[in-house]
This record gives C-alpha cells, structure tokens and sequence, in this order.
C-alpha cells in the first residue's frame, strides 16, 4: 500500500518534471528547467518539513510526488556539458538556490 | 491574456508530435525508479550520514551519464527508450529535494557532518558521471 502510494506520487511527479522541461522557454546554461524543478521542489519541501505533514502523507509527498519531481542524475550529467567552472556555477546556483528555497519554504509555513 | 493563451497554443501545437503516450510512459517509468528508491531507503545504515541517498544519488548519476554516453556514440534501439529509462526510471530514481532537506537536517545537528555529506554527494556525482561517460563511450 505504501509501496503504491511511492509509486502514484512519483509517476505524478516526473510527469510534472517532463512537461516543465517540454515548456521551459528559456534557453540559457546556468539557470534551466531543471533548476527551476529543483528548486521549487526544495522549496516544497521546506513547507512540508515546517507543517510537520511529514509523518502521515510522507510516502506520498515527499518520498514519491517530490522525489520524482526533483531529479540529482540530469542535474549532473547537465553540469558535465560544461567547461569546469561553468559547471561549479551551475551546481552551486542550484544548491545554494535550493537551500535558500527550503528556507523560504519553512519560513512562510510557520509565519502562517 | 489573449496574447498569452495564443502563445501557449503555439507551443502545444509545435509539441503536439511529442505525444501523450510517451508522458504516460514517462510517469511509469518514473513510478519504477521513486518505488526502487523508496525500497532502497528502507534498508538500514549505521551512522550519522544516510549513506544509502548518497548510494542513490550516485548510481543514478553513473547510469544516466553511461545511458547518455552510449546513445550519442551507438545510433541503437534503445534511443526510443530514451524518456521511459533516462527521464523516467533513472530521473525518478534520484532526487533533490531529499538530498537538500537532509543536509537541513545534518547542518541542525552535525556542522560537520552536513557539510561532508553535500561534498561527498556533489562531488562524487561529478566524478560519477565522468565515470559513466567513460565506461558508455568503451561499451
């Protein structure tokens, strides 16, 4: 039961993350659709830590729909299409982005 | 409004040849790769660092760099496959959002720790795929 609810939250998730790569406007190297994806994602689930929803719909939020949502493998095969420190660049936009993003997240759920 | 509805239906009509079967595709495939992690998460790990994200992370950065590999040097049958294991299985496999709300976790708890923990993750996945680009070029 728990193992379907992995997998339902993880199928929605990659079809959110396919569709927003299909649609992402914009063409530059540094900030792409994945970083957005990862970022959102971070920033979801920040709130999700905050609101402490993370024990009764864990399997399905966090483990499934944002771990299929938010991707490590394309990020880094992504970064490796660069010169070396166009890469770091990347990687570090996106992890200093996301930490910022989980902040944030927490931040507006427990304002609230 | 007008305008952006316009420009939203331009975009759809040019994807329109990418179908609705392979998003479908896409999210079982992806269903596969969350429900591997997820199983995979459930064995246990001695220590303070969760080793087994870090596994995780890893491998899927290895295979994909490999898959991706292959493809541009092999033209093969797999291409087609191309979104149902690449973005799917391998995409759902690995995760971000995990990774970011450990290291919270860790940098709560063990300054140090957290901080080896997203070195050893990133970097490794650096090295990781450099490794699967070797072996997919070699295969």
């Amino acid at each position: 039961m728990i193992l379907l609810s992995v997998f339902i939250g993880a199928s929605l998730g990659t079809m959110l993350r396919y569709l927003l790569v299909m649609f992402w406007p914009f063409h530059t190297h540094i900030f792409t659709a994945v970083s957005a994806i990862n970022m959102i994602g971070a920033l979801c689930m920040g709130m999700l830590f905050a609101s402490h929803q993370l024990s009764d719909m864990h399997n399905f939020w966090s483990v499934g729909l944002l771990g299929g949502f938010t991707t490590f493998s394309t990020m880094m095969v992504q970064s490796a299409q660069q010169p070396f420190y166009k890469q770091l660049i990347y990687l570090m936009v996106q992890l200093i982005g996301g930490m910022l993003c989980f902040m944030l997240g927490s931040a507006l759920v427990i304002m609230n | 409004m007008l305008i952006m509805l316009k420009i939203v239906k331009m975009i759809v009509m040019k994807k329109q040849r990418q179908s609705l079967g392979e998003l479908l595709i896409v999210g079982f495939g992806g269903g596969i790769g969350g429900s591997l992690r997820y199983l995979l998460s459930l064995i246990p790990i001695i220590g303070y660092l969760p080793l087994m994200t870090v596994t995780i992370n890893w491998l899927g950065a290895f295979l994909l760099a490999l898959f991706g590999a292959y493809l541009t040097k092999n033209s093969s049958q797999l291409t087609r496959w191309q979104p149902f294991i690449g973005t799917g299985i391998i995409g759902g496999f690995t995760t971000f959002s995990t990774m970011i709300l450990q290291f919270n976790q860790l940098l709560r708890n063990n300054l140090q720790v957290a901080w080896l923990y997203i070195i050893l993750t990133v970097f490794g996945g650096i090295l990781m795929v450099r490794l699967g680009q070797k072996v997919g070029r070699t295969v």
